[in-house]
């Protein structure tokens, strides 16, 4: 069979990805985000812990508008990395595998995650 | 692959890490949510105790462990050439490798303090 002539469409912005693709696609894009902040993190962890004096640099960093943007699209990441990998935890287990149940729970990752981060942002700073 | 996991290894190693992860986040960010405002002791109180050190030390092993597996899928996903893919490869592990040394320094000067 000659497969040379198929027709190949990788129109990205006319693909119409399925929901459970959107929340793949963003576990890969929110994993990738908390790797690269990670020697960030270790920073504050570590200056944080250090001294009385560390831990107000710290605080007060953090409350830097840049920073805060930061922080948010962080917990966003963390919570929507959580939340997608519960949720593929659980199809491993074969549970809501079929496609309805596959859509709704990856409907319900996507609007979650920003909710939460929206609740640890409110707690954090407010 | 360089990284000496064998698919079914990373697989197993992924998900196994990820449940521990998931386990001391959620424990995490109800702590943060109930916790009013933290201050310096406080914050130091909460980590230098034993048990927390210890689970603060399994918490950061299996995290670079789930980063390298992850990272490492998406870098055979994406990164073609060889050399490239070897090349970006290690420095991925070189990374983990050296985050994970920092962070037992972080740990170990918690401890003895």
């Amino acid at each position: 069979m000659n497969n040379d002539n198929r027709p190949v469409f990788l129109n990205l912005w006319q693909i119409r990805l399925p929901l459970p693709g959107i929340a793949s696609i963003l576990h890969r894009i929110s994993g990738l985000l908390l790797f690269f902040s990670l020697p960030v993190l270790l920073w504050l962890l570590q200056t944080s812990l250090d001294s009385p004096t560390g831990f107000e640099r710290v605080v007060s960093m953090l409350h830097h508008p840049l920073a805060m943007l930061s922080v948010a699209a962080l917990l966003w990441s963390l919570a929507h990395h959580l939340l997608a990998g519960i949720r593929f935890l659980l199809l491993d287990m074969d549970v809501g595998l079929d496609r309805r149940a596959s859509t709704h729970s990856a409907r319900l990752v996507i609007i979650a995650a920003p909710l939460l981060a929206l609740l640890l942002m409110w707690r954090l700073y407010l | 692959m360089s990284s000496g996991l064998g698919g079914m290894t990373a697989w197993l190693a992924q998900r196994i890490s990820a449940v521990y992860l998931a386990l001391f986040l959620v424990f995490f960010l109800l702590a943060l949510l109930f916790t009013g405002s933290w201050n310096y002791a406080e914050w130091r109180a909460l980590m230098a105790q034993p048990a927390m050190i210890t689970a603060t030390l399994l918490f950061h092993i299996s995290l670079l462990l789930h980063a390298w597996v992850g990272v490492r899928d998406v870098i055979i996903d994406y990164v073609h050439p060889l050399p490239w893919r070897l090349a970006v490869l290690a420095a991925v592990g070189a990374a983990l490798l050296a985050l994970a040394f920092w962070g037992m320094l972080i740990l170990v000067g918690l401890w003895y303090s």
